[in-house]
């Protein structure tokens, strides 16, 4: 079953370090956004939304808090 | 949590025999993990006289404290064991996303004994650890049999995956462990270490969230580094053209002062390492034709080609380890070159085109990246690879090595093509690939002692690619630290920028003073490069980034972080001590497999002898001898031997291991 809520990232705050993706359990984040500033850095998106449990981890693991769980939109 | 599990895992690879452990506390608060770690346990486990690549060593795969916790740029794993390249401490040090998938799994390390009688792999997740067979991913490069494993194990967390390439198969001495698509522990020969256990790669599944004691401290902490680092740029204007005349410029200075770390962000937001490309050419970091030449041989005709621009504007996207704010790396576009043999590489490391540009005297950058994704695939150190290859063209410059002998191969300086060749034949050891496979010291050892001369190593390491006799403190750790060769602990320039001396009570500060005085054995000296040694193990045992390191402790506070992760109240005199204990205990297993410290002394180039007759390091010697003796002096171990003292072993509580040990 889809999750109530999933990730909403911050691109003002993220610094793409990754530790989102990386504790994810289900693998549904992907670094691959690289058009946010001019250095290619690649920062995270939900690429596979359907994958997504709504644990928050990635929430919870995120060092500058750029992440915040908020309702999926139907 | 204080950010390690406390738990490691213990394979037997002979007798399949997986068993967990739990740590106690007070190992972590005398050894953190990682580095320290390691040391703690293999220094234990591996008896004297151990054959590096026989079932008595043990392999390990640490993880740092800080990895996996919001603290920033603590991304870092290493490899561990006793090294067939210099028969002492072997360690090698990796980023990407495989640090903290270790500790997912609830370890905080992983260590192997014995070895497979047919190849296998370990899978391990929260849940379960066990090995698999590996005959399948066998004879595969490190990206091929990573995306094989990983698209095998992927149920609902994609895994991460620590691979050999052929090079560790094939027991090249050279060899390291790769992860993420060609990253690599490069250094000591680890991977030729995981090959002889046939053990192919270890597979990590795990999802347990990694906690700590104050993870909003350590939050508020990466939040005012985060904002600092976005806000780091290079003006639009500054182009990589203009870093060999800045080279030139700092090559003409007479004084060295303190510098403030945090610029080099910048720089490895737009360039990452490359940065040092041709900067290191006139600056006279950069070794030059097998450490006997300058930039008057590599001269702006040569390194105007390896241009950091060059590489950048191939960069598809960049490339971070996991935890890190800046992001140094990057995935780079060469379907053009070798006729698209691949697609794309890692951003070649400015050690990479170092090794294979100025060492070599090779001026094409399309061979560079190639061989740096040949050597990644493989899993061979390009700092070796290109300090053997520089051995061999002088071996045959030198009629060493004959036409016959190579197989028809001009082994010339800069024959790009004849290079490349080479390099395959090394990966396959294929023909005179063989003899050159397992580095220097042990190719010269088979073509003869007139050969030794241009073999360049310290205690059988090819060096990193920045200059001993530009840098002597460089030069002393190159000699000193317990796995020779390595340009990662410490130097004079280091020292100025770690701004140890905010920190920690007993570092002297850094002041304004000529260079001349840096090629005095002073006793300052022993204690700037035991101060570099120390911090560096604490980063070591943390996890830490080399990188953030060179930021300085008054930008990246180590001590901060791992204050707030533990909630030990340990003041950061207390955590170098913890440094100073690591690096005995790596020097105690040193002395306990027979290493004589004085015999991983540099090579005679490296320390001047003779002294170079052009370039900026013209006339430079370093007084290599004096120096090793006061940096021993000061660390409490033998100003003579290097053997630590008994009252330093037993003043850092290491008499009981000692005891149980030897």
């Amino acid at each position: 079953m889809a999750a109530k809520q999933i990730p909403v990232f911050d691109y003002m705050i993220c610094v793409a370090c990754g530790l989102c993706d990386q504790a994810c359990p289900v693998s549904c984040l992907e670094l691959s956004k690289c058009d946010v500033d001019a250095y290619k850095k690649a920062y995270p998106v939900l690429a596979a939304e359907q994958r997504c449990i709504g644990c928050a981890i990635c929430e919870k693991a995120c060092p500058v808090e750029a992440i915040q769980m908020a309702d999926r939109v139907a | 949590m204080k950010g390690y599990v406390g738990k490691v895992l213990f394979v037997n690879l002979s007798s399949g025999e997986i068993r967990a452990e739990s740590v106690p506390d007070a190992v972590y608060e005398q050894y953190l993990a990682g580095v320290g770690l390691g040391a703690y346990f293999l220094y234990q486990h591996i008896p004297a006289g151990a054959d590096p690549l026989g079932p008595e060593n043990m392999l390990g795969l640490v993880s740092g404290l800080l990895t996996g916790t919001p603290g920033f740029m603590t991304g870092r794993w290493l490899a561990v064991c006793k090294s067939p390249l210099t028969g002492g401490w072997g360690d090698a040090n990796c980023g990407g996303t495989l640090a903290p998938a270790i500790k997912q799994c609830g370890y905080d390390a992983i260590f192997f004994t014995g070895a497979a009688a047919e190849p296998v792999y370990l899978y391990v997740d929260q849940r379960r650890a066990e090995l698999r067979p590996a005959n399948h991913v066998w004879g595969l490069d490190a990206v091929e049999a990573e995306q094989i494993l990983q698209k095998e194990n992927w149920k609902a967390k994609k895994p991460d995956v620590a691979v050999i390439g052929t090079a560790g198969e094939n027991l090249s001495l050279i060899a390291g462990i790769c992860n993420d698509g060609g990253r690599m522990a490069a250094r000591s020969g680890v991977g030729a270490v995981m090959g002889s256990k046939r053990l192919k790669a270890v597979v990590l599944a795990g999802v347990k969230p990694i906690g700590c004691q104050d993870p909003a401290t350590m939050k508020k902490y990466s939040k005012q580094l985060a904002a600092r680092v976005r806000k780091q740029n290079v003006p639009g204007l500054v182009r990589g053209g203009l870093f060999p005349l800045a080279g030139r410029m700092l090559s003409r200075m007479k004084k060295t002062a303190p510098l403030d770390g945090f610029m080099t962000v910048m720089l490895l937001k737009k360039w990452g390492s490359i940065m040092n490309n041709g900067m290191g050419a006139t600056s006279g970091d950069s070794p030059i034709k097998n450490w006997r030449g300058s930039v008057v041989d590599y001269d702006a005709s040569h390194y105007r080609n390896i241009n950091p621009d060059h590489i950048v504007r191939r960069e598809t996207r960049k490339y971070h380890c996991a935890g890190c704010a800046v992001g140094c790396g990057g995935i780079v576009d060469i379907r053009d070159i070798h006729g698209g043999e691949f697609t794309h590489t890692h951003k070649p490391e400015y050690e990479t085109c170092a090794s294979f540009g100025g060492l070599v005297m090779n001026k094409d950058l399309g061979t560079i990246l190639y061989i740096n994704e040949l050597l990644n695939r493989a899993g061979m150190d390009s700092i070796s690879a290109g300090g053997t290859v520089a051995f061999a063209i002088e071996c045959y410059e030198n009629g060493i090595l004959t036409p016959e002998m190579t197989g028809g191969l001009e082994l010339s300086w800069g024959n790009a093509a004849a290079i490349v060749e080479l390099v395959k034949r090394m990966i396959a050891r294929q023909g005179i690939g063989d003899l050159l496979a397992d580095g220097v010291k042990a190719a010269a050892a088979k073509l003869g002692s007139r050969s030794s001369a241009y073999a360049v190593h310290a205690g059988g390491q090819e060096p990193g690619m920045h200059d001993s006799r530009m840098d002597p403190l460089l030069g002393l750790h190159f000699s000193a630290d317990p796995t020779p060769g390595r340009h990662t602990i410490g130097s004079g320039q280091y020292y100025d920028i770690l701004h140890l001396w905010e920190k920690v009570s007993w570092a002297p500060p850094g002041l304004s003073h000529l260079k001349d005085e840096d090629y005095v054995a002073s006793e300052e000296a022993g204690v700037k490069s035991v101060a570099c040694s120390c911090y560096k193990e604490v980063l070591d045992g943390a996890g830490g980034c080399y990188y953030a390191m060179l930021m300085g402790v008054n930008n990246w506070d180590l001590f901060k972080y791992l204050e707030a992760a533990t909630g030990w109240g340990k003041t950061a005199d207390e955590y170098m001590e913890i440094g100073k204990r690591i690096q005995t205990l790596r020097q105690m297993f040193n002395i306990k497999q027979g290493i004589d410290p004085w015999q991983f002394k540099m090579s005679s180039r490296m320390i001047g002898e003779p002294p170079l007759q052009a370039g900026p390091l013209k006339g430079r010697t370093v007084p290599i001898d004096d120096l090793m003796r006061v940096h021993w002096k000061t660390f409490g171990w033998g100003e003579n031997t290097g053997i630590p003292t008994p009252e330093t072993v037993a003043g850092l509580g290491l008499d009981a291991l000692q005891a149980e040990g030897v």
